[in-house]
């Protein structure tokens, strides 16, 4: 089971690689959007993060709590979520930076799932964002949703 | 000459083979622990599971599989270990054990026909587990619903899947004993300590590993390789503090898996936090907080 694993693996890499150089020399605007998607979709993710960071940090007590700045920082995260999110992976779009799992594309459905339902979330988390007892269940679901996705379908670099 | 050096030389050398074969295949030491005055407590057993990280291996991620029956194979260096059934069904589970095939599984790492487990079974961790946490876990285990799902097989590569050889590891790397507080040290941080080298298991991904796969206590938590090969951070005070982690981000990060810099722990480390210590009380992951974090102490 295991070896065969192993030569799905090299097979797929190995075409995957000469399908890049094929599709890469005939376009190479292509091949420079795709290190670019990469980029853009982390840059994504990185305004995610401060978003959550901020909010992160007002449970911690470390800053105040701010309804204005909840309500932003969710809005960041549902505009830029569900059909938006899953347009910055198309199928195979990884390269020595990315941190994309290829499950991605082998469980499409769970991972345009979890992107649709990081923006109805993300919309709650935008509602609730006044009341500071409705704010923690609501950012729970939401973090819920970035933890499952990122278990299933990224492997950190390390920095 | 030459003769009479054979003579010495000969019997000399296979004594010596003899006496690493004897020591090496010898019967591994065992831990003995006073069980009198203690009993299980099925409620406290099931935080335990939860300390020890018993669901996030023994369950299919994502309500695949029902509880303990048995998780997805861990992949390391050494080939593919499927993860048991150890819900009480008497023919796939653990329903024919008694407490001390149980305690000399977590303590040993003996089954109860005698061969070793391979210590991708974290049981030199758990060696260091208090009686009675075993004794509540136990009790807890006896409480699941029984499901009758076979174990999947091992996938090993030659010699490693010759069972025999677990116990010349054990000799060569296994002594661990019950964990013993630090009376210097206030109460949290020896909780923590507890918790990190003991049940929570923590150095068996974040510590390196010598060839045969033991554990590197000299580098204790100085970073590692996780399941399917994946590199693992070092998590010693120094690489936290360093990677901007400070009081209360690591007690947080146990619970709702994100960073100080807001991204969200995923890979196996979001298995440890969703399936274990998002279970945890406050006052658990501020211990384990506490002692990797090696901040100043308040006095009990």
């Amino acid at each position: 089971m295991k070896r065969v694993s192993v030569v799905l693996c090299v097979v797929l890499s190995i075409s995957v690689v000469a399908g890049g150089a094929i599709f890469g020399a005939a376009h190479l605007k292509a091949h420079e959007d795709a290190t670019g998607i990469v980029k853009e979709r982390m840059d994504n993710m990185k305004s995610f993060g401060k978003a959550v960071g901020a909010m992160s940090d007002m449970i911690k007590g470390t800053i105040a709590y701010d309804g204005l700045a909840v309500r932003q920082g969710a809005k960041t995260i549902r505009s830029h979520s569900g059909d938006e999110l899953i347009a910055l992976f198309p199928e195979g779009s990884m390269d020595e930076h990315s941190e994309a799992l290829p499950t991605i594309w082998q469980d499409w459905t769970r991972f345009s799932d979890l992107a649709a339902k990081l923006q109805t979330r993300a919309g709650a988390l935008e509602a609730a964002a006044d009341s500071q007892a409705a704010f923690m269940p609501a950012f729970i679901d939401l973090t819920d949703t970035c933890t499952a996705c990122h278990t299933k379908f990224r492997q950190k670099q390390e920095d | 000459m030459a003769r009479t050096f054979l003579i010495f030389a000969v019997p000399f050398v296979l004594l010596a083979g003899l006496a690493g074969a004897f020591f090496l295949f010898s019967t591994p030491p065992v831990q003995v622990r006073d069980w009198s005055g203690i009993t299980g407590d099925a409620v406290r057993g099931q935080y335990v599971s939860r300390l020890a990280g018993c669901v996030a291996c023994h369950t299919l991620p994502e309500g695949a599989g029902p509880l303990l029956t048995g998780g997805a194979p861990i992949i390391t260096p050494f080939g593919a270990f499927g993860v048991p059934n150890i819900t009480p069904d008497r023919a796939s589970g653990i329903g024919s054990w008694t407490r001390d095939d149980f305690a000399a599984a977590l303590l040993n790492g003996t089954s109860p026909d005698g061969s070793s487990y391979y210590p991708v079974f974290p049981y030199a961790s758990y060696a260091r587990m208090s009686t009675q946490d075993v004794a509540d876990l136990w009790a807890y285990l006896q409480t699941v619903p029984p499901v009758q799902t076979p174990a999947r097989a091992h996938d090993l590569a030659w010699p490693f899947s010759q069972r025999v050889l677990m116990r010349a590891w054990k000799n060569l790397f296994f002594s661990s004993a019950e964990f013993q507080p630090n009376p210097q040290r206030s109460q949290a941080w020896n909780r923590g300590a507890y918790i990190v080298s003991g049940p929570g298991h923590c150095g068996e991904c974040h510590s390196p590993r010598g060839w045969l796969g033991n554990i590197n206590e000299a580098r204790a938590l100085q970073g590692g390789e996780g399941p399917g090969g994946k590199t693992v951070p070092a998590i010693t005070a120094q690489a936290l503090l360093d990677q901007g982690w400070s009081r209360g981000d690591l007690a947080f990060a146990l619970f709702l898996s994100i960073t100080p810099d807001g991204d969200s722990l995923g890979g196996a480390m979001g298995e440890v936090i969703r399936e274990g210590t998002r279970h945890l009380t406050p006052e658990d992951r501020s211990a384990i907080e506490a002692y990797l974090l090696g901040l100043p102490e308040a006095a009990d």
